[in-house]
């Protein structure tokens, strides 16, 4: 059996980073808790973020953020304007009426009812990971991170 | 290696756990947890930016449970996705006041601290990891991922990095040559490493 020395080497790193850099317990205790977040309801995608759309010409337009998602019918449009800690997020529900669930990766949740055109606004909502559910449509937005 | 029944197919612990199915998914995260995390680290995020970083991959796949249209190259999903979730991390940090280091870049960096080096009992390996972690960007990043275990496809390792499936042998060939010049002169580590059975032979 030939021995490819490329192969050997690393083998041997691989041998050394299982000692120096395994995942940690915390990393994989999180990785099993994520299905906890799992959701029956139909997923809005994110269609479009600011953000990361640096070559549209889409930044430079000052510190607020626009997210859209969409799910069929459903839309919902997203301003994000964040000021330290916290971000207000002013928002535009299409398609769809009813109470629209901020939710964070903590848990913590807020509930705004959206005013008959379909704004709404939720202050102070903490930095981090972040969707958006319309319960009445049975619709969530993708995790994206404020 | 695998701490489950590899007979048991990708496609069918996606199945189950799309079906509520929580020991499923403890077997999908068992299988592919190395991959990520190995996909990550090669990014060199601070430390909270790659338990983010993974953690918002697992969440992707959560959501997409039902959505996954090729089980056989789930790695590939995922190393995708963890790539993009890196990227985006390294973008953020523009906007954040973060320094950013280019990940695409040749740039030599930091030796990483050598915090780890304590866990490492001979000598000889923890002089190869303190050279290794000196490697240029692109050279750290295509080697951490392929330190990944079980060891990765080379379509994993493609989708990890963004970079095509051919080009990663000649780039492996050529950072582990890099790695070898850097130890070149080191007692522990010359001899043993440089050797090369082939050309002794000829």
């Amino acid at each position: 059996m030939t021995i490819d020395p490329d192969e050997q080497l690393l083998d041997e790193l691989r041998a050394i980073v299982a000692r120096t850099d395994p995942v940690p317990a915390h990393v994989d205790e999180a990785a099993r808790a994520a299905f906890g977040m799992r959701s029956l309801d139909e997923l809005a995608r994110l269609l479009l973020d600011s953000e990361t759309a640096a070559d549209s010409g889409m930044r430079g337009t000052g510190e607020t953020r626009m997210l859209s998602f969409g799910a069929g019918e459903v839309g919902l449009e997203l301003q994000v304007d964040v000021d330290r800690a916290t971000a207000t997020l002013r928002g535009l529900l299409r398609g769809a009426a009813g109470p629209v669930t901020v939710e964070g990766a903590d848990g913590i949740r807020h509930d705004t009812d959206p005013d008959e055109q379909g704004w709404f606004v939720v202050r102070e909502v903490a930095l981090g990971r972040t969707r958006l559910r319309v319960a009445s449509a049975s619709v969530i937005t993708e995790w994206f991170v404020l | 290696m695998r701490d489950d029944d590899p007979a048991v197919s990708v496609a069918e612990l996606l199945t189950a756990a799309a079906g509520g199915d929580q020991t499923a998914w403890d077997t999908l995260v068992a299988r592919y947890a190395g991959l990520v995390w190995s996909v990550a680290r090669g990014y060199r995020l601070q430390v909270g930016e790659t338990d983010d970083a993974v953690q918002n991959a697992w969440l992707r796949l959560v959501e997409n449970l039902g959505r996954i249209h090729d089980p056989a190259h789930l790695g590939s999903w995922l190393a995708t996705t963890i790539r993009r979730e890196c990227l985006q991390v390294l973008r953020r940090r523009g906007r954040t006041g973060y320094p950013t280091e280019d990940v695409e870049t040749d740039a030599a960096v930091d030796p990483a601290p050598a915090l780890d080096a304590g866990l490492l009992q001979d000598e000889r390996s923890a002089a190869l990891w303190a050279a290794v972690n000196t490697l240029p960007q692109r050279c750290w990043g295509l080697l951490r991922v392929l330190m990944a275990s079980p060891p990765p496809s080379y379509a994993e390792v493609s989708a990890a990095l963004g970079i095509p499936v051919g080009s990663i042998g000649p780039t492996r060939q050529r950072c582990l040559d890099q790695l070898r010049a850097r130890v070149i002169g080191d007692p522990l580590l010359d001899d043993s490493v440089t050797s090369d059975p082939a050309e002794e032979a000829t």
